[in-house]
């Protein structure tokens, strides 16, 4: 029993122990928290007159100069992140006005010193800083440490840095095969980050285009929805028959947004691809680019098994004029029940839209009592809607 | 008996022990975690991503039961959210009061025809869909009466994005809360199937037009103990059950979800409260069961501010619910039981939820009817019972201070000292009374189990604006209401 008691009170000197500690590094934490809170508002009025000195400054041709006096390391802390808040929200001169102040600074080389860090955390957050400053001396550096590093959040932080610092294609594409081969189709997350360099990466994303690396290709598709690719159609019309479903949507989507690369002959024969998908996403595309010339193979389309077929071919007739919603109201007289129901929805909806519509131009869209399609009547003056 | 006596105590100490290794082994992952969750969130620049059309569309799923004096604040919160693509649609569960006209006024809202909803999940037929081309992002769904789980399946239905996110409607996101929670899923969508965010409680913090801007503890009692009590679970819990890819829950109150997957395990399920807990075990399983590489991560700096009940009645009501859904939960679930095939979920994540949550109440029950024995018959002393109680109290008190130390060093949201002491004494205080109780609702909900009860139970809504009275809100069927 004794031996017992022995071992639960040394439990209990231990669990005692520990919380003491945690209960110590908590109200340090917060002693710290509360002192770097004040510090920064210290600091932050110390430096008022620079601040506006600075942002005043911005568009002029001087350069920057560094705040007066010698600052301390906290000091240096606040001026670093209110610099860095600028350089993220300015582009252009006003940028480039502040990086050559962080350079003059020294705040440059004390990040590229800490880059040589043993300590990763320390790599990292000098990466983070040296990606904001758009040293593109860090960039060697920094592709060590990715390429270093296991997957975690933390590559794509490093990525972001090396595409915000990168000059060359190449160092862009190297930092692209790191973060691709963790294969785990960020593509659009690698897309953001592309976008935040400032160099033209058209060519490279017409190279990953046509590479035929499902992984590039993913890539570039997502790239694409932000930087369009002049003459890319052949190859994306090409993307939409490739066997990974995901690619051949995308590459349609892509395709389907450009009126000059969706020609009439690819959108009949997008009409009759086999992935439903695609086949509704160029029959929404049809009538978004007011491709009458397809009307006929819409008509047939609203007998297609896939409903979303079915229903963006119907919404888009009903965009192509007249013409097109005469087919409608032919297809609720003689298509199938699916089809017909669909253009009913579709035909009754815009006859509301046009109702509505007309209140304000004095036309109101009516039934016509004798015929099975519908036309438009001018409203009565005590604005009586006829049916 | 007192060979009996005896063998219960040598069981009930390395049930101890394992309790709290396990616990510490938890914490110690949440510690891991959360490192590189802060400098994720730290360096990343939420700002420009929000705005970045490389963000994933995501559908809001807001599932609403006589919901009129917030659901108007709450929408138009969601309204404004920072995210480039997302859209909000709120399911009008057959509400009782004035749920749908007030919000059918309040946007004016139509009819709208052509949104029939793709019948992907099996639900209640919906009614109408309403919309208004001013507000493209915003539709209303209205339905009968079926039940939270059955309104989150129709939202789902009529979902346009490949993310779905299920938050109550009594809940506040934060502007940002989105994008982060995307970030966590655009770093690594070929696994992601779920998302969890942080629950936070918003009792005495000061909202304005749907902002929380000032931080607060609360000033009553209860809603301050599940404030603490939600920082252990999400933040001790959570970020460690998330490391090795062993969570079971996502709450209800906001988390976010890949679509097909949802499609592809049925939806939610209808019926009974822990509707939550369900779909998450059944992604799990789905996804081990047809060996695809997943993960259910969490994001713990994407939150959810939520109002917590400030009453016995409500509070013992929801915890009851709460057992009820955790016990059904894992007695449709005991073959996930010990099973290699489903990894860590069904060697470590359900054995510790069947032995040390759902068994808990039988556990601390028996152990004091063994306490009563032992005094009885003179097996112990007042030393005995003295240590035994302090090293209890120690053993939940460091798991306390661990979680408060990791809100410390990643968050810092209660930035004043006074909330810390206060924080670190009601830690301490929760030992004397509110741990007990909640055994006792468990063990209610237990019965209340076994009882076939499956009503949603009692919950009141209070208006955001402080001022505004509070309204009695007991839907037929489970609906509302928030699941930490």
């Amino acid at each position: 029993m004794d031996m017992h008691m022995r071992m639960a009170s040394i439990f209990i000197a231990v669990l005692s122990g520990v919380i003491a500690v945690g209960l110590a590094a908590l109200y340090t934490l917060k002693l710290r928290d509360i002192r770097r809170r004040r510090t920064a508002g210290v600091y932050t009025a110390k430096h008022e007159d620079w601040i506006t000195y600075v942002l005043a400054n911005l568009d002029g041709e001087e350069p920057l100069y560094p705040p007066p006096g010698r600052l301390n390391q906290e000091e240096r802390r606040v001026v670093q992140e209110r610099l860095i808040g600028w350089i993220e929200q300015f582009r252009g001169e006003q940028q480039r006005k502040l990086i050559a102040l962080c350079e003059e600074m020294g705040l440059v080389k004390r990040h590229l010193q800490r880059l040589d860090s043993p300590f990763e955390w320390v790599r990292l957050d000098a990466a983070y800083y040296l990606g904001c400053m758009r040293s593109h001396g860090a960039v060697p550096g920094m592709m060590k440490l990715l390429a270093s590093m296991r997957f975690s959040p933390m590559v794509f932080i490093v990525g972001r840095a090396i595409a915000k610092c990168a000059r060359h294609t190449d160092e862009l594409r190297d930092m692209v095969h790191v973060l691709l081969a963790h294969k785990k189709e960020a593509h659009p997350l690698i897309a953001d980050i592309l976008a935040e360099s400032e160099i033209d990466i058209a060519a490279m994303l017409e190279t990953f285009l046509r590479s035929g690396d499902e992984e590039r290709v993913r890539l570039a598709l997502a790239a694409m929805r932000k930087h369009s690719l002049a003459g890319s159609g052949d190859t994306l019309y090409k993307l939409t028959a490739s066997e990974q479903a995901d690619i051949r949507l995308k590459a349609s989507k892509l395709l389907a947004k450009d009126a000059v690369s969706f020609s009439e002959g690819r959108a009949r024969k997008l009409l009759i691809h086999p992935d439903g998908e695609v086949r509704a996403l160029a029959a929404q595309a049809i009538g978004k680019l007011g491709l009458r010339s397809c009307l006929e193979q819409l008509r047939l389309t609203m007998a297609d098994p896939e409903w979303k077929v079915r229903f963006y071919s119907a919404r888009s007739m009903a965009m192509l004029g007249e013409e097109g919603f005469a087919e409608l109201c032919e297809a609720a007289k003689t298509d199938t029940e699916a089809g017909a129901e669909e253009a009913r929805d579709v035909i009754r909806e815009e006859m509301r839209r046009r109702e509505s519509a007309s209140r304000e131009t004095g036309w109101v869209a009516v039934r016509g009592r004798s015929q099975p399609a519908y036309e438009y009547v001018p409203l009565t003056q005590d604005d009586q809607v006829h049916a | 008996m007192r060979a009996l006596l005896l063998g219960y105590g040598t069981v009930a100490i390395y049930y101890v022990m394992a309790v709290t290794l396990i616990y510490f082994m938890i914490l110690f992952f949440s510690y891991k975690g959360v490192y590189s969750m802060i400098k994720g969130a730290v360096y990343s620049r939420f700002q420009s991503l929000s705005g970045s059309e490389s963000a994933p569309p995501v559908s809001l799923l807001v599932p609403a039961y006589n919901e009129e004096l917030t659901i108007i604040e709450n929408v138009k919160s969601l309204l404004t959210l920072n995210y480039h693509t997302y859209e909000v649609i709120v399911i009008n569960d057959g509400s009782k009061d004035n749920t749908l006209q007030v919000l059918i006024d309040a946007f004016q809202l139509e009819p709208k025809e052509d949104e029939k909803g793709h019948q992907a999940i099996e639900c209640t037929p919906i009614r109408q869909v309403y919309y208004n081309p001013a507000y493209p992002t915003l539709y209303v769904i209205d339905k009968p009466n079926g039940g939270k789980a059955d309104s989150l399946n129709a939202g789902i239905n009529l979902s346009h994005y490949p993310l779905i996110s299920s938050i109550d409607a009594d809940s506040l996101l934060e502007k940002d809360a989105l994008i982060r929670m995307a970030r966590v899923y655009m770093e690594n969508p070929a696994e992601t199937v779920a998302i969890g965010g942080n629950v936070r409680i918003a009792n005495g913090c000061s909202i304005r037009d749907g902002v929380v801007t000032d931080v607060r503890l609360p000033k009553k009692l209860w809603p301050m103990f599940q404030t603490l009590e939600y920082m252990k679970a999400f933040l001790g819990g959570r970020i460690g059950w998330s490391h090795i890819n062993g969570l079971i829950i996502v709450s209800g109150a906001f988390g976010m979800f890949r679509k097909s997957n949802v499609v592809e395990v049925g939806g939610y399920r209808d019926g009974y409260p822990g509707e939550d807990m369900n779909i998450i075990i059944k992604l799990h399983r789905h996804m081990l069961e047809n060996k695809l590489p997943y993960r259910v991560a969490y994001c713990p700096d994407a939150v959810c501010w939520t109002q917590a009940p400030d009453t016995y009645r409500i509070l013992s009501s929801q915890r009851k619910r709460w057992g009820r859904g955790n016990l059904k939960n894992m007695w449709e679930n005991r073959d996930l039981l010990l099973r290699p095939k489903y990894k860590v979920f069904g060697m470590l994540t359900v054995p510790y939820n069947i032995i040390f949550e759902t068994l808990n109440p039988y556990f601390k029950l028996t152990g004091l009817l063994a306490l009563i024995g032992y005094v009885a018959m003179d097996m112990t002393n007042w030393k005995v019972l003295l240590v035994f109680a302090l090293i209890n109290f120690l053993n939940g008190y460091v798991l306390a201070v661990g979680s408060l130390v990791l809100e410390e060093l990643a968050f810092q949201r209660y930035t004043r000292m006074r909330d810390l002491v206060r924080m670190t004494w009601y830690s301490a205080l929760m030992f004397l009374g509110y741990y007990q109780l909640g055994v006792l609702w468990r063990l209610q909900g237990h019965i209340e189990f076994l009882r076939k009860n499956n009503t949603w139970g009692v919950m009141t809504r209070q208006s955001w604006n402080q001022d505004a009275p509070a309204v009695n809100n007991t839907p037929p069927v489970a609906t509302g209401g928030k699941i930490a």
